[in-house]
């Protein structure tokens, strides 16, 4: 940052920030390491049915019950989490760096190009996020990387809006003037100083995003038209659970609902943090 | 209303064609890319196309039109639309406007039952704890709220039929009415409410945690006001202080969340009435997608969008009523 700052000196951050600042990352991470190690802590196959097992509650060998194919709930658990969240970081990433990319020429090109994005944004707007997915699911055959395209595409509007009014108050100031003045190319100008000034913006909202992708991998996989089913993705475990739900059995779907709430959590935690320690640079910068 | 508002709305209406066709030609164009061939899809799968032969498929193709370039097609298409023809769903056995329209009053039962009950459970709330702001009671809504936020609706939803219909059995889990219903007009009114709580709670719950708090946060900042200082110098009791000065400025810019939710609550109506097997268009969705009827899901993006642009058109007049403050300078 051009004046040195850095939120480890605002006094109301010290060094080694609270541990209730890391508490989301923590989590996260204890939550991944957990799908890592999943082939040492349970001896179960996620995808074998065994059909003396049909049904079983929670116990000692199965802590999380077993299913209506005799699949063990806590081993599919583990190994659902890998696949969950990598279709949400995956379509985040996705979505932030196309937001990111269009915001950015937007705001340093203006013009026409402003006006183009712009347009596109009150599209994407007035179509509702769920009936672009499906729309976009019927089109082609159904596999993990068409759920975290179509999620991707139906989020790129957000990001691109926050970057690109960003980067037209970047434009207009001395820095970037100079810069151009001195005859540096658009390239260099957007990726030596614009970029690094939208970072932070590309960082809280790719975080942010990759809750609702997680909420839309499980509503999808919940409708039926998410990862391919033979994969034991969360949203797949509670679309079965659905109908286990009526027999009275409440283990298939509690777990995969914790595992969400939990996950959904701590990523909110973990992007309302970083925005925190965004602000005391935007504060300054606006003096 | 100021005359810039009219002119804005103005803009705003000559906008809705074009924003329209631009969705409608995006959808088309992806559609056009696409890897499977609509002529399969609408012969009823690879196995009919196989007994028929290459000659009669094409035959079929040229029929259909299909194979012209996509703009041409598009074209043919819009010109359809014009004259109101949506096209035939296969997987309804219905023109899809009818398919649509048929479904539309359900829907629009529970997305309006649902937007009532979100907005008046967060005035309620948020006014209770903006009455005890920093009290244990304030911060437990507070945690509550972002721990709802966080919460799929239909983990809820399953959570209200573990509880209403499998352990006390007092709601039913689907349907808008029973397939008996009971005679009399009292009776049917019963039946349909019971059938309506569980899929408006779902719908309503992830308005709620958004529009409490919102409402929140607008609350303790009005209370910040210097009007709320001399309200209070003029000796009004804290009730009317609250709910005459703080609560009437905090709801504004409530109006524009209400509208921005449109999308929200449309999208969500797909996984509730899913869910609950509620005849509606989200549940149309869900057998379009899975059926892969490529002529329904033209036609419910053209109209969910629609109602989309429709409503968020409408919270901005609504809000431009509201506060004659409001003038739109930008254009």
């Amino acid at each position: 940052m051009e004046s040195g700052y850095q939120w480890k000196d605002n006094p109301n951050y010290p060094v080694f920030p609270k541990i209730r600042e890391y508490s989301g990352a923590i989590i996260l991470i204890s939550l991944l390491l957990l799908s890592l190690m999943a082939p040492i802590l349970t001896p179960y196959n996620p995808v074998a049915a065994n059909m003396d097992e049909v049904y079983e509650s929670p116990s000692i060998t199965h802590p999380c019950g077993t299913d209506g194919l005799g699949r063990d709930v806590f081993s599919r658990l583990l190994y659902g989490t890998r696949i969950t969240i990598m279709v949400g970081v995956a379509a985040s990433l996705l979505a932030a760096t196309l937001g990111v990319v269009i915001g950015l020429l937007a705001g340093y090109y203006r013009g026409i190009w402003d006006n183009i994005l712009m347009r596109g944004v009150d599209m994407w707007y007035s179509v509702p996020e769920m009936m672009a997915i499906l729309f976009i699911l019927t089109l082609y055959p159904r596999s993990i990387l068409l759920i975290i395209l179509a999620i991707a595409i139906t989020h790129w509007a957000t990001p691109a809006r926050l970057v690109r009014s960003e980067a037209l108050s970047l434009r207009q100031r001395p820095f970037i003037e100079t810069s151009i003045g001195l005859g540096a190319g658009d390239l260099y100008v957007l990726l030596r100083h614009m970029f690094p000034n939208i970072l932070h913006i590309a960082i809280v909202s790719t975080t942010l995003m990759t809750s609702h992708a997680i909420m839309h991998e499980a509503a999808l996989g919940f409708l039926g038209l998410g990862v391919p089913v033979h994969e034991p993705s969360w949203g797949n475990m509670l679309s079965e659970a659905r109908n286990d739900i009526l027999l009275g059995v409440w283990w298939t779907s509690f777990f995969p609902g914790i595992f969400i709430v939990i996950t959904m959590l701590s990523v909110y935690h973990i992007g309302t943090t970083l925005s925190e320690r965004f602000v005391p640079q935007r504060e300054l910068r606006a003096e | 209303m100021d005359s810039s508002v009219k002119l804005y709305i103005k803009k705003r209406v000559i906008q809705i064609p074009f924003l329209l066709l631009g969705i409608t030609f995006l959808a088309f164009l992806l559609f056009s890319m696409s890897p499977t061939d609509p002529v399969v899809s609408y012969l009823g799968g690879p196995t009919v196309v196989q007994l028929m032969g290459p000659e009669k498929v094409e035959e079929v193709r040229q029929q259909l039109g299909l194979d012209q370039p996509f703009y041409i097609r598009y074209e043919i298409w819009l010109s359809h639309i014009i004259q109101g023809d949506f096209g035939y769903s296969r997987s309804q056995n219905l023109p899809v406007l009818d398919a649509i329209l048929q479904r539309l009053p359900a829907s629009l039962i529970l997305v309006f039952f649902a937007y009532t009950l979100a907005v008046s459970m967060s005035i309620v709330l948020a006014l209770s704890a903006a009455k005890r702001e920093g009290s244990f009671y304030d911060h437990a809504m507070g945690a509550g709220a972002y721990l709802l936020y966080s919460t799929p609706s239909f983990l809820i939803a399953l959570l209200m039929i573990y509880i209403f219909t499998v352990w006390l059995g007092v709601l039913p889990p689907a349907r808008m009415i029973s397939l008996n219903p009971p005679d009399g007009f009292l009776g049917q009114i019963k039946d349909f409410i019971v059938h309506l709580i569980m899929p408006v709670i779902t719908l309503a719950i992830a308005q709620f945690t958004v529009y409490y708090v919102y409402l929140r946060s607008a609350l303790s900042e009005a209370m910040q006001q210097m009007y709320i200082t001399l309200a209070r110098a003029k000796g009004l009791s804290e009730r009317s202080v609250l709910y005459r000065h703080a609560l009437r400025n905090s709801l504004l810019p409530l109006i524009t969340q209400i509208g921005l939710s449109m999308p929200a609550i449309i999208g969500g109506g797909v996984v509730v009435e899913t869910l609950f097997a509620w005849p509606g268009v989200g549940n149309l969705t869900t057998l379009a997608a899975a059926g892969g009827d490529h002529q329904l899901m033209m036609g419910i993006l053209l109209i969910s969008s629609f109602l989309v642009i429709i409503g968020n058109l409408g919270a901005d007049i609504l809000y431009a009523v509201a506060d004659p403050r409001v003038t739109y300078e930008e254009v």
